[in-house]
């Protein structure tokens, strides 16, 4: 993996975040609109589908510095994502 | 959307959206516009706001942040060893600020702003300085990377900058700080870590900025986590004024060469100023 694919990898990974959190926030408006119960459920997917992002772009790194060989940054990465796991079961 | 209205609604995505374009020019997160907001206008109470302004930031830098990698700005490497502390320190700040009264927590989120609005309004009148003397071209002079510095290019020198990374170590020991005042007021830390890189490490503003933003996402979540467990994130809420941030934070990715983000810090030190005394004068 080259640095500019790593950066890539990163770059869509937070882009696919933020882009299915906004047409979870979308779809929720349109149905609330429709007087559709199911609006709050799916503002609420938008709302964990954006904060788990960070988490995916974290899992992300870990790969990626693992596949461009800098296993510390690597297992940095995992530090901070056990670390994200533990606030989510606090 | 059903305490809102849909002119409630829309308000606030507006809001929201001039917060993301605040927070990508400016390089903070929103909180400091958001909390005071949220409590001071619509009677949020103090937890439920700094939830949702610490959605907002996750949503900001997610969204800067996917422009920043690309553009070589954002130091991963750097971002994600500060990331060990600061992800812990955000934790520590989000069970603390559960377990104190929301007055308390208002008054520190006031008496916190009122250094903030300083440092926003020394850090503007440097940029500007900063912006003239780039102006007139400038440029550092190559330095050897090390192991956690980096390169990008930087448009209005016209010229590729790298730079090196020193003291990481008490870098890290701030980033602490940074992350607990993060889980505890809702805020991003990048007024901290902003100061910290350039200060303490020696990264240029931009380099520093950018980072900042990348490592706030996740101290965001690491405290948003904690505070979606204890059902403090109203979602209609969260959902209205993140559709903004969002929208706001792309359009001012674009804006950003164009700003002079120096100018625009030092005129909103004083409304971060007002907010204070507001909140000050309004917790109970």
């Amino acid at each position: 993996m080259t640095e500019k694919e790593f950066g890539g990898l990163i770059q869509r990974t937070l882009l696919g975040g933020v882009s299915i959190s906004l047409l979870l926030f979308l779809s929720g408006a349109i149905l609330r609109l429709g007087g559709s119960g199911l609006s709050e459920a799916c503002l609420a997917a938008g709302v964990v589908a954006l904060v788990l992002t960070p988490v995916a772009r974290v899992a992300m790194l870990a790969y990626g510095f693992f596949m461009v060989g800098e296993y510390w940054l690597s297992a940095a990465s995992g530090v901070v994502l056990a670390l994200l796991a533990v606030s989510a079961m606090l | 959307m059903a305490d809102l209205g849909l002119f409630g609604a829309g308000l606030l995505t507006a809001f929201g959206f001039f917060v993301g374009v605040l927070g990508s020019v400016m390089g903070v997160g929103g909180g400091i516009f958001l909390v005071p907001l949220l409590v001071l206008h619509l009677g949020v109470p103090i937890h439920q706001a700094v939830a949702v302004s610490l959605v907002s930031i996750v949503a900001t830098s997610s969204a800067v942040a996917s422009v920043n990698v690309e553009r070589g700005l954002a130091n991963m490497r750097l971002g994600v060893v500060l990331e060990m502390t600061t992800a812990l320190g955000s934790i520590a700040g989000a069970l603390v600020s559960s377990a104190l009264p929301g007055g308390v927590v208002q008054r520190l989120f006031a008496l916190l702003l009122l250094p903030v609005s300083a440092m926003m309004f020394v850090r503007g009148a440097r940029q500007r300085k900063g912006a003239g003397r780039a102006a007139t071209g400038s440029a550092r002079a190559p330095v050897p990377p090390g192991r956690f510095g980096g390169s990008f290019y930087d448009p209005s020198l016209h010229a590729d900058v790298s730079y090196a990374v020193r003291r990481v170590a008490p870098a890290s020991a701030l980033s602490f700080v940074a992350g607990s005042l993060s889980g505890l007021l809702g805020l991003g830390g990048g007024i901290i870590q902003v100061p910290v890189m350039t200060l303490l490490c020696g990264m240029p503003m931009k380099a520093a900025a950018a980072t900042s933003n990348f490592l706030m996402g996740v101290s965001a979540a690491a405290s948003a986590l904690i505070y979606l467990r204890q059902g403090l994130i109203v979602w209609h809420l969260a959902a209205v004024i993140v559709a903004g941030v969002l929208l706001g934070s792309f359009v001012g990715i674009r804006l950003l060469h164009k700003t002079e983000s120096g100018r625009l810090q030092m005129a909103f030190s004083a409304l971060v100023l007002l907010a204070a005394l507001k909140m000050l004068g309004g917790a109970r």
